[in-house]
């Protein structure tokens, strides 16, 4: 069976000053060809002004399954939030 | 790897190799030199003279020669054959000029545009749509332009569209057939190494025009000629049988590389208006550039060849003709209202309807 | 995430990659043969566009597990179904009118509901497929309507187009409601939004107005306004037709496959070379 290139991810940065976005993945067979065909598959309507590649079996990713140990315990910590606190109204710059 | 890359020397005299290069200097001295060099004399020589014209046993079905056609071959030698220009006009070398750039591109794009669909893979599909998308936009703003200066007219599609091979001024490296991908790449990254460099002088044209259009064309350029270059090192570099087929790819174009140096009289003009660079200038760089690729991807530098010339005067190889067959392939009344055919297109086109007999089917 | 919904969003995502890739085939056709410049320019953009738009779709259905060698691999061996449509020649330049108006024109209103779907990578990647597709449908109606305000033989080229392609358009809505053994269940997994009727009696409604509005006829003898439901009754569709089709007795069916399979396999050296290179260089940067 004809073989086909490893998978890249690839994340875009569509304007300065913002954080590189996940928008899908490309196959290439080294890291200068996977930027090439993220640039050329990814970036044709000026969607971006800067690129990243990633192979995708670096990428480690939390396992589904364990959603509720990794993310629920999160919940209750509702102090972490500013609106947990009340401050009077006429108390100003806070 | 000893074999010089010296893509000039044999051509009989050709400037810039070797003991010629004095030549390059002299103004008024290099034309009638290159005059003299072009000019199809050997062929008037050939013709039989009067006296034993009529004796001529070996091909009595074709009529003496007399003495009157012999004078008007002589007054009217440069008119009608090859050499001549495409047109008259107010500024016949500049339309020329633009006809060459553009001509490159459109040729070039138009054979990319035929691995769509049929690429190694959808991302290597992708790419070379980009480029071809490149090109024609290039091709498109060149002789569009090349319409204006000849003021006759024609637009870019009228010139794309209606002329012949004759008429083409594209060099012979971009009308080469696709073959495999590695004769795609290494055609690619042979041109567009050349035409970066040939870019990145224009923008600094005495023609505005030409200046701006270069400037854009410059960053597709770089790219195309990057994306190039990382493929013939991945081939020649690759597996036994992507090196054998580069280096296939590789001799195959290396033929037509000289001509995209030739200096000759169109040339050699446009340089001295500055509306184009000395293509010698960057002749040194190129051949570094080409040179260092072919050994970092582990291929042999081809032989030089006597060059292959004519592309810029209509002389074209085999190819163009079928190139054209299908990008022409539209008759005129089916073709008017897509685009523009120019004004007089525009006005109804009465003269172009029913030119071509062909159906659009 | 259970098998079966896995299962059936990996073969509609696949489907919908394979239709784009082999969709490049019947307008790709007409890239070298385009009239002028301007719409050579456009076409060989839109083609490159299907291209992206089959490995969006790729990708988000590689998310799942399935690798895109396999499902080519499902595609060649005729495994895996493409839609119907792209196995009819392009047979004049107004193909390609008809093809980006009718043909686009019916994918987007087959995908506009997908960009809501319950999936996120496929739902994304129709967000970005439907906001290319946006100047598909409308270049190739500039095309018609340039065809049908021009000379004779450009009427006629229009309209001979639109008479075949007309019906396989209807048909790429799939199966009737009463005859389509996946819709319900993918409604109920909110990877479909609408029924299969629905959407072609919406394709029919919006589309008739636009072929009357430059002079084309309707190759149905049986269309009508009807008032009652507020759209139009058309003609039976030839499903007899629709289902060799789908059988693979489409007139290019052959071609289109063939084309996939050489482009895929008589470049699998190119491939390979470019995996060795790759090889050979992490080996040496391994010594260093
Ligand atoms: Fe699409
Ligand atoms: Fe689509
Ligand atoms: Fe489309």
């Amino acid at each position: 069976m004809p073989k086909d290139w490893p998978l890249w991810e690839v994340f875009v940065r569509s304007k300065g000053g913002l954080s590189h976005r996940h928008v899908g993945s490309v196959h290439a067979p080294d890291p200068e060809i996977a930027l090439r065909h993220a640039r050329d598959t990814y970036t044709r309507r000026m969607e971006g002004v800067s690129l990243w590649v990633v192979p995708s079996a670096s990428i480690i990713a939390s396992d589904p399954s364990e959603d509720a140990a990794m993310f629920d315990p999160a919940e209750d910590k509702i102090y972490r939030h500013p609106t947990f606190y009340n401050i009077p109204d006429h108390i100003k710059h806070i | 790897m000893a074999v010089e890359l010296n893509l000039l020397t044999v051509l009989p005299g050709f400037p810039g190799g070797g003991p010629r290069v004095a030549w390059w200097r002299g103004g008024a001295q290099r034309r009638a030199w290159l005059l003299a060099s072009l000019a199809p004399s050997t062929a008037f020589q050939a013709v039989p003279s009067p006296a034993n014209a009529g004796e001529d046993k070996l091909m009595p079905s074709l009529p003496p020669i007399r003495p009157e056609d012999e004078v008007l071959a002589k007054e009217r030698r440069g008119a009608g054959t090859f050499d001549a220009p495409a047109a008259e006009g107010p500024d016949p070398s500049l339309f020329e000029y633009a006809l060459r750039l553009g001509d490159d591109s459109l040729i070039l794009g138009q054979r990319l545009s035929e691995w769509t669909g049929h690429a190694p893979s959808v991302e290597v599909d992708l790419s070379l749509a980009n480029m071809a998308l490149d090109l024609i936009g290039q091709a498109t703003h060149f002789l569009n332009y090349a319409g204006e200066v000849e003021g006759k007219a024609r637009d870019g599609d009228a010139l794309a569209f209606h002329r012949d091979v004759l008429d083409f001024r594209n060099c012979m490296l971009v009308e080469q057939p696709n073959g495999d991908f590695a004769q795609t790449m290494a055609r690619q990254f042979l041109f567009s190494t050349w035409q970066k460099m040939l870019f990145q002088h224009l923008t600094g044209s005495t023609d505005t025009f030409i200046a701006s259009v270069a400037a854009k064309a410059v960053k597709e350029v770089t790219y195309h000629q990057e994306l190039a270059q990382e493929w013939v090192i991945r081939l020649g570099d690759g597996t036994d049988e992507s090196r054998r087929r580069m280096q296939d790819g590789l001799e195959w174009n290396w033929r037509f590389v000289p001509e995209l140096f030739e200096m000759d009289e169109l040339a050699i003009e446009a340089a001295s208006r500055g509306v184009a660079p000395d293509l010698t200038a960057f002749r040194g760089d190129y051949e570094l550039a080409v040179r260092s690729v072919i050994e970092e991807a582990a291929l042999d530098l081809p032989q030089s060849q006597r060059p292959i010339l004519g592309g810029r005067r209509g002389h074209h190889s085999e190819h163009l003709g079928h190139l054209l067959c299908t990008m022409q392939f539209l008759p005129a009344p089916i073709r008017m209202r897509h685009g523009s055919l120019g004004p007089e297109a525009r006005r109804g086109g009465a003269s172009l309807v029913g030119a071509c007999k062909r159906s659009g089917s | 995430m259970p098998d079966a919904y896995r299962r059936t969003l990996t073969r509609q995502m696949s489907q919908h990659a394979h239709s784009e890739i082999v969709g490049m085939l019947p307008e790709g056709n007409w890239i070298g043969r385009a009239p002028s410049l301007r719409r050579k320019a456009i076409l060989l953009a839109k083609v490159q566009d299907e291209a992206g738009h089959g490995l969006y779709l790729y990708s988000a259905a590689e998310t799942l597990g399935t690798s895109r060698e396999e499902m080519i691999e499902a595609l060649h061996s005729g495994k895996a179904k493409y839609s119907t449509i792209f196995n009819y020649p392009t047979v004049t330049w107004a193909d390609i009118g008809a093809i980006g108006w009718l043909v686009d024109g019916a994918a987007i209103m087959n995908q506009v509901p997908l960009q809501r779907t319950s999936y996120g990578p496929y739902a994304r990647a129709m967000v970005r497929v439907c906001k290319e597709e946006s100047f598909h449908q409308r270049q190739g109606y500039e095309i018609m309507m340039h065809l049908c305000s021009g000379t004779h033989e450009q009427k006629r080229m229009a309209q001979d187009a639109f008479n075949r392609w007309w019906w396989p358009s209807l048909m790429m809505f799939g199966p009737p409601d009463e005859n389509s053994p996946n819709t319900a269940q993918s409604m109920r997994w909110r990877i479909k939004r609408e029924t299969n009727d629905e959407l072609r009696q919406k394709f029919v409604d919006i589309t008739v107005p636009q072929a009357e509005a430059i002079g084309l006829t309707i190759p149905d003898p049986a269309l009508a306004w009807n008032e009652a439901k507020g759209g139009y009754d058309f003609g039976e569709i030839d499903w007899e037709e629709f289902y060799a089709v789908v059988r693979g007795e489409g007139p290019v069916a052959k071609e289109r496959m063939k084309a996939r399979r050489d482009a895929w396999e008589q470049n699998a050296w190119v491939r390979e070379a470019a995996d060795a290179y790759a090889a050979k260089r992490a080996e040496k940067r391994r010594a260093a």
